[in-house]
């Protein structure tokens, strides 16, 4: 009797404890390592990706907590925090962390890191490379300028020539010639990944050299727009708000399905118990819902119906595959 | 009949036991002060603290980052003291911690050798760069009588832009980076961890060793001497046969050496690439730490140790308990604070006097 007594108190504190000791595996962590903040529009679109598959995913239970941007040693620091604390399962940096990483990796090997944008490098099985490719929006935008331009001249302000910006400045131009083979396109760099004043100088210059539409990749260039009455377009989230009058669309880009990827990986590591991170950057273009372009809001009766139509067909044919728009990572020149 | 009355005197000397006692009182006081910050800004001040303290001391490999977040302080620490205990009021930590670190990355963009060679190199290079423009400072004051202060300033943001021109102009950064930084300092370069597994880096055990060998140069050596001598009576010390000229030139170049040490530790044991804001802070952060600890070394060790510490528990505290940075920043400054308005307190003491009536 007193033997089954013990052995029921044993099967029960084993049942309570294992019960405790293993977590939900649908319940997901992420701790967002910022950018700049939340101030700048590439952080926010990772926050935005995260609410929307935070309400629609039911297989999972994301929560996540975003950190001050750091970097360098200090990013290694508050990293390696983030991981000892053991509440994260997924430690997500919008920057280039990958130096920082290298050292975390292997000393974490049951968290995943995830890197997103240029600059980065796989540092072992659980680091997964993301890029944010928004080319094929950048394609129709130059489409769409190329329609609506009068002087032919179309600018765009980059940030620096790094390959994720590059695409887009060479899809750009490419989607403005498929409407226009004469068309110039204006590019500058401003050495500076977000410093709207710095965007605007150049935005001037570029209206002063003939351009009447310009893509702003480095900050909303907006106020130059309004000044000199000309349209722009913006960078990966919707800021037709901003200035209605002047922001006639933009790219847009949707970490959805890129997140989606990481997350199944990440539950895939739970059953097999390995990751299986990439060392080339995955991307997800427009026919997975990673990227678009912006509506055109009350803009919409300036552009001409017929243009429309042929911008509506060439997303068409990009989400069926017909158009293939090339990925061309060269250091664009300006005409 | 007797009386008793009290009177505050002045302290000959507060000595080693009232320099510490000096210390818990301001870190007592600061960590009051601070608790009713959080507390009126709204965060729990008892997790606050304890995250801290976690933070900073929780795991052997938290105490480990406090002593690599500390070792860059020590040496800037350093560099300030022995430039203030011969009365030069060199400033210029930042611009020679840019210098050390640059320099020795220069050695390293055409050097191919192995780490027993090139790690040497890397420090002596460090110690030279920073040398040289502390050096320069003294040059300037001995040869066209250039004040001090102003030459050492103005050197740091020559120093500093030097460096934004070399990563602008692309010469020091790989042709497919975008960030403002140099290319990854190799292998061979690196200051290599003190045993296998350990986060302490061979800059943490040189922090140590500056700190002894300042200690002993400072107190019991001739120069030393000399060099306290020229700071407490420049005039009587020249009659003492100790030139003001060599005396300035020296206490700049050794000070500078230190201070570019700082960036190498800095640079090559934690970065492994140079940029403008990995290096930014260390100079101004080593002015407080060497005033906190008296100008002495083997305080200026302990001090740059708690800042080292108030740091990584600083991160702690704003990871884990929703601590904004700014509040941290806050602390330190209340830190500040108090050590020095209990520094000024310690030198007086109260004392009874008896009255017969």
């Amino acid at each position: 009797m007193k033997k089954l007594g013990l052995f029921l108190i044993s099967l029960a504190l084993t049942l309570t404890l294992t019960g405790q000791a293993v977590k939900a595996e649908t319940d997901v962590n992420i701790a967002v390592m910022y950018s700049v903040g939340l101030e700048s529009g590439w952080d926010r679109i990772v926050i935005d990706a995260l609410d929307r598959l935070q309400a629609s995913d039911d297989n999972l239970n994301i929560t996540y907590k975003g950190f001050d941007a750091v970097y360098g040693g200090e990013a290694g620091a508050v990293m390696d925090l983030l991981a000892q604390s053991g509440e994260y399962d997924i430690i997500l940096s919008a920057t280039a962390h990958s130096d920082q990483i290298e050292i975390l990796s292997p000393r974490y090997p049951d968290i995943m890191f995830v890197s997103l944008g240029s600059g980065n490098f796989n540092t072992g099985p659980n680091h997964y490379l993301l890029y944010g490719r928004v080319h094929e929006a950048a394609y129709l935008l130059g489409m769409l300028g190329a329609g609506m331009s009068e002087s032919g001249v179309l600018g765009a302000v980059g940030s620096f020539p790094a390959d994720d910006i590059n695409d887009q400045l060479n899809a750009y131009r490419a989607g403005a010639q498929a409407v226009n083979s004469e068309v110039q396109v204006k590019i500058s760099f401003i050495e500076s990944w977000y410093d709207p004043q710095l965007a605007i100088e150049a935005t001037y210059a570029q209206n002063a050299a003939g351009a009447d539409i310009i893509y702003q990749l480095a900050g909303e260039v907006y106020e130059a727009c309004r000044d000199k009455n000309i349209l722009c377009f913006g960078l990966f989230e919707d800021t037709h708000k901003l200035a209605p009058e002047v922001v006639l669309s933009g790219t847009e880009l949707r970490w959805d399905p890129a997140f989606t990827w990481v997350l199944d990986e990440w539950q895939a590591a739970q059953e097999s118990g390995s990751f299986n991170g990439n060392t080339e950057a995955k991307w997800f273009g427009m026919a997975y819902g990673g990227a678009n372009i912006f509506p055109y809001y009350n803009l919409s009766d300036r552009v001409p119906a017929d243009l429309q139509e042929k911008i509506e067909q060439a997303r068409a044919d990009i989400l069926s595959g017909a158009l293939e728009v090339p990925l061309v990572l060269d250091v664009p020149t300006s005409d | 009949m007797t009386i008793s009355d009290y009177r505050i005197e002045k302290r000959a000397d507060v000595g080693m036991i009232g320099l510490f006692a000096q210390a818990l009182v301001a870190i007592a006081l600061a960590f009051i002060a601070s608790g009713l910050l959080l507390t009126v800004l709204g965060f729990d001040s008892v997790a606050a603290f304890d995250a801290l303290r976690k933070g900073a001391f929780g795991t052997w490999r938290n105490v480990q980052g406090s002593l690599v977040h500390a070792a860059p302080l020590a040496f800037t620490g350093l560099a300030v003291a022995v430039a203030f205990r011969a009365r030069i009021w060199s400033i210029g930590q930042e611009g020679q911690l840019f210098a050390g670190a640059m320099l020795a990355y220069f050695f390293t963009t055409f050097l191919n050798l192995p780490a027993i060679i090139t790690v040497p190199l890397v420090i002596l290079a460090g110690a030279l760069g920073g040398g040289l423009i502390g050096g320069l400072s003294g040059k300037l004051k001995t040869r066209f009588n250039v004040d001090v202060i102003v030459s050492t300033v103005m050197l740091n943001y020559i120093i500093a832009y030097l460096l934004s021109y070399l990563l602008t102009s692309r010469i020091w950064m790989a042709p497919d980076e975008y960030y403002l930084q140099t290319d990854r300092i190799p292998q061979e370069a690196r200051l290599p961890n003190l045993w296998r597994g350990a986060d302490l880096h061979l800059g943490v055990a040189l922090a140590v060793l500056a700190i002894i060998v300042l200690h002993v140069l400072i107190n019991r050596t001739t120069f030393g001497f000399s060099m306290r001598a020229f700071g407490g009576n420049p005039v009587a010390a020249r009659f003492k046969g100790i030139e003001p000229r060599r005396m300035i030139v020296i206490v700049l170049t050794l000070s500078g050496a230190l201070a570019g040490l700082g960036g190498v530790v800095q640079s090559f044991g934690v970065d492994f690439r140079l940029s403008q804001t990995f290096l930014y802070g260390y100079g101004s952060a080593g002015l407080i730490v060497a005033v906190i600890a008296g100008l002495r070394p083997l305080s200026i060790g302990l001090v740059a140790f708690i800042f080292g510490a108030l740091a990584k528990g600083g991160l702690f505290m704003q990871v884990m308990a929703d601590v904004s940075s700014a509040i941290i920043s806050a602390m330190q400054a209340i830190i500040l604070m108090f050590f020095l308005v209990t520094s000024v307190l310690f030198q007086y003491r109260l004392r009874r006097v008896d009255r017969d009536v």
